[in-house]
């Protein structure tokens, strides 16, 4: 496939190991610390990011996992209610997602919830969903507590983990987990799919918008 | 669909009159059908006869298609597509009617391959791309360049004669498999075997620009879409929401600066570029840039990295005040035609995934999602409240006010520097007064510590008093120098006894006098000094203590006394008084002395002498055999004021008497240390 943005993939046939490329979605309602948790990934530990530093929305990362690369292409989505409509086009196509709330506040928790209930809904059904409960340093100011966010994470198959940008707690762990979770060999086949549904969601939205403006 | 070879053959025509040079030959002259008459533009390049016949088979043909295009569309659309396509087809009805716009193609099978090899020759952005082709990829051979161009014919012949049967979504796919199918063919095939993979990159990219750009003219905002429609429908939408600003999407581009404005401009000039672009990834770059901006825009004003949370609103902002042309048209494009694993990834998948989503909730906009209430919204979208900001007018209103409100946030800008330029002046001066103080307090306190007043005060004192001595002496010198002489020898060995601080007084002031009197005149004073203590000759090794003696013996009554020993130490007196050096030097200092010597000449004496007065009250007898001080005092007083330079008289008189009551006390003193 031509691919621009296709140096991770191109020693796909060499001996090396194997390089895969994820898409990886962030929601979560703003304010839980989304960026930050990306910029603690992506800057925090590695230091071979080269590309433009300009902007915390769209990053990627390489980790490297046994004999497999996995480099992750991080979309960070505009958190606010208002928004909330245009997610799919965000986790169109995507293998994996973070979902993030914020332990201090509840109200968080449940939009996580919804989050997670649409993400099984309308994403890929084979997308690897984790749930990360951010600002861990603030744990004296909890509101949302670790057990209850376990056992909701238990319940529904996601990956659970407390974490915390400002002391990176918990942040590469949770990218490595998903990395350890992600199908390493579907790959191409993922992506052809993730295309086949992004044109045809594209035809609804448009046929949808269309329809809204006449009315 | 009858649209279609309309606006083609509207556009091949539209390149005739464009190009005429380039295109128009002998064989382009003559008639399309090859009847051998010579054709005519008006009538799509066939002679008259052919062209009626053609538009006659042309017409059954539209009515046939038509027909079968509203059965399909009914099939997959909503009803309001089904409107739209009525619509549509009412259009088309009407423009049948026009002869201009009358299809070309007489027979469908065979003539349209051959127009559109005639078309893809005609494009001139084809051709340019033919040359880069090969200047960028002809060093690969021969081969390549057969095999790319062999493919692309296939493509664009292929998409090309399935145009009008199949609906756009279907060619979209069509296209996305020939975008796989070249791409495994540059993979595995051996023609390009000695292709490097950035290279074998490249080239797919290449092939797509390339048939993108060939059949660009079909394949962007198709007739048989209504692209055209949305385009104008959401052109009228964001002309609507033109009072939105920045403050309603809750984003933070501040308004007044003028460099986020640059870079705003920038933005939108980058979006609205898109539509001049013609391949898929060249629009895609456009998107690409004009979000970058953005991103500059946001961290121009925020400063630290840049979230989805505000960048989103920013980019729908950029998007509500460009109000590109034929926005939905190129997003649809882009989407059907662009490589899907690049929009699907990468910066450029991401990017425009923002757009579309910003072009999603400008069509969806509400009060709820601006946090207004509903009426507010209402009497906005309806025009009854208008919003005037710098930032609108700037966007929207007309270049005077533009300017109008570049110069007045140019003018703010100037007042701010004046004031801060008054802060600093003031600062400035606040510190120059600061530096004046401090500098004012220095020079004080060095100046206290210096001792440069006292030092010029205390040397001639010092002076003087030695000066009144040694006056006082040579009065008595004068007088009693028959005597003196006798003791001539004992003198001049005394004068080693002395201090130099003395001899080298003496010295001065004979200079002083301007008198050639030598040491020899001096000497009876010396004698004088001496003569009260020791006729006998063993006493010139004790007057020496004893002088000593005296004068710490006098330090203790008298301050004045106890200069003297302290003046010997001090470095201008050093000198020996009877080396000639010692001696110029000490004369050179001599002219400072007069003029000070006058007034404190007396009073240290004064108390000298009352000392010494005492002490020759007391043995008078001893002194007896000194001459009287009160004979040669007036006559030597007289002598004085004969030279005229010592003004005081009291000086004169107490001196003479200081200086042989001095030298009797200390003598005596000598004497009865002595003892």
């Amino acid at each position: 496939m031509a691919n621009r943005t296709g140096t991770a993939q191109r020693p796909n046939g060499s001996t090396q190991g194997k390089i895969c490329q994820f898409k990886l979605v962030l929601l979560g309602e703003s304010a839980v610390g989304k960026s930050s948790l990306v910029l603690r990934f992506v800057k925090g530990q590695f230091h071979e990011y080269q590309e433009s530093t300009i902007g915390a929305a769209f990053l990627t990362q390489t980790v490297c996992l046994d004999d497999t690369t996995v480099k992750f292409e991080i979309w960070d989505t505009a958190g606010q209610e208002r928004y909330h409509s245009l997610a799919p086009m965000y986790y169109r196509g995507a293998q994996a997602a973070i979902v993030v709330y914020d332990i201090t506040n509840q109200d968080t928790f449940g939009r996580a919830k919804t989050w997670v209930k649409e993400l099984q809904r309308q994403a890929s059904p084979t997308i690897v969903i984790a749930l990360a409960g951010n600002k861990q340093d603030l744990a004296n100011k909890r509101m949302v507590e670790f057990e209850e966010a376990q056992t909701y994470a238990d319940e529904n198959g996601l990956l659970f983990m407390e974490t915390s940008a400002k002391t990176a707690m918990n942040v590469n762990d949770i990218f490595l987990a998903i990395a350890k979770k992600l199908p390493k060999n579907e790959q191409a086949t993922a992506q052809g799919g993730s295309g086949q549904g992004r044109r045809l969601a594209e035809g609804d939205t448009g046929a949808k918008a269309a329809g809204n403006c006449c009315k | 669909m009858p649209i279609f070879a309309l606006q083609r053959s509207y556009k091949y025509m539209m390149y005739a009159t464009k190009q005429p040079s380039l295109r128009i030959n002998q064989a382009d002259l003559k008639c399309k059908n090859g009847c051998g008459y010579y054709g005519n533009a008006d009538w799509d390049g066939y002679c008259s006869k052919c062209y009626r016949n053609h538009m006659d088979q042309e017409r059954q043909r539209k009515a046939r298609q038509s027909h079968h295009s509203d059965q399909t569309k009914i099939s997959g659309f909503s009803k309001f597509e089904e409107k739209k396509r009525q619509q549509t087809d009412k259009k088309n009805k009407y423009l049948k009617s026009l002869p201009v716009f009358r299809k070309t193609s007489s027979v469908k099978d065979s003539g349209r391959p051959e127009r559109h090899l005639d078309l893809r020759q005609a494009n001139p952005d084809a051709d340019k791309l033919m040359a880069e082709f090969i200047s960028l990829y002809g060093v690969w051979g021969d081969m390549v360049r057969r095999d790319f161009f062999k493919c692309v014919q296939s493509f664009t012949t292929k998409i090309y004669s399935e145009l009008d049967n199949k609906p756009i979504e279907d060619i979209a796919e069509m296209a996305q498999k020939y975008y796989n199918l070249y791409s495994n063919r540059v993979n595995s095939t051996e023609t390009y075997q000695e292709v490097t993979t950035d290279v074998r990159d490249e080239l797919l990219d290449f092939f797509e620009k390339y048939v993108m750009v060939s059949l660009y003219s079909w394949l962007f905002c198709p007739p048989s879409t209504n692209d055209e429609e949305k385009d104008l429908i959401i052109q009228e939408r964001i002309r609507k929401l033109s009072w939105v600003n920045a403050h309603h999407l809750d984003c933070c581009i501040s308004e007044t600066s003028i460099e986020v404005r640059d870079l705003v401009y920038t933005a939108i000039t980058h979006l609205l570029g898109m539509d001049s672009m013609k391949a898929p990834q060249e629009k895609l770059a456009c998107v690409v840039n004009c979000c970058q901006s953005v991103v500059k825009v946001l961290q121009h004003c925020q400063g630290g990295p840049v979230s989805a949370d505000e960048f989103l609103p920013a980019l729908i902002f950029i998007v509500l005040k460009a109000n590109p042309a034929r926005l939905k048209s190129n997003i649809l494009y882009v989407t059907r035609f662009c490589n899907d694993s690049r929009l699907m990834q990468g910066e450029a998948g991401y990017y425009f995934t923002n757009l579309c989503c910003a072009v999603s909730f400008i069509e969806n906009l509400t009060a709820e999602s601006l946090n207004m209430p509903q009426q507010e919204f209402e009497a906005y979208m309806n025009g009854e409240i208008t919003s005037v900001s710098a930032w609108e007018s700037a966007l929207v209103a007309c270049e005077g006010m533009h300017q109008l409100c570049e110069h007045l946030s140019l003018l703010k800008d100037l007042s701010q520097r004046t004031t801060t330029v008054q802060d600093e002046t003031q600062k400035l001066t606040q510190d120059i007064l600061k530096f004046k103080d401090e500098i004012n307090e220095k020079v004080i306190s060095v100046l206290e510590k210096t001792p440069l007043i006292i030092k010029p005060r205390k040397t001639p004192e010092d002076l003087k008093i030695e000066a009144s001595q040694i006056a006082a002496i040579k009065i008595e010198v004068e007088e009693t120098q028959p005597q003196t002489n006798f003791y001539l020898q004992n003198l001049q060995i005394g004068q080693n006894n002395l201090g130099e601080n003395k001899t080298k007084l003496q010295l001065d002031i004979t200079s002083c006098m301007d008198k050639q009197q030598s040491l020899e005149f001096l000497s009876p004073a010396f004698e004088s000094l001496e003569g009260a203590t020791p006729d006998d000759q063993n006493s010139l090794s004790l007057s020496k203590i004893n002088y000593d003696i005296d004068f710490s013996d006098l330090s203790g009554e008298n301050s004045v006394a106890e200069l003297t020993p302290e003046k010997r130490k001090s470095p201008s007196f050093t000198p020996d008084p009877f080396s000639p050096v010692g001696s110029s030097c000490t004369i050179t200092q001599v002219p400072l002395v007069p003029s000070q010597v006058e007034s404190d000449f007396v009073l240290p004496f004064v108390e000298g002498e009352k000392a010494g007065e005492e002490t020759l009250l007391e043995k008078e007898d001893e002194a007896a055999n000194l001459p009287s001080p009160i004979k040669p005092m007036t006559s030597q007083y007289s002598g004085f004021s004969k030279q005229g330079w010592q003004i005081p008289s009291i000086p004169c008189i107490t001196g003479d008497l200081a200086s042989s009551n001095a030298s009797q006390s200390n003598s005596q003193a000598s004497t009865s240390h002595d003892n």
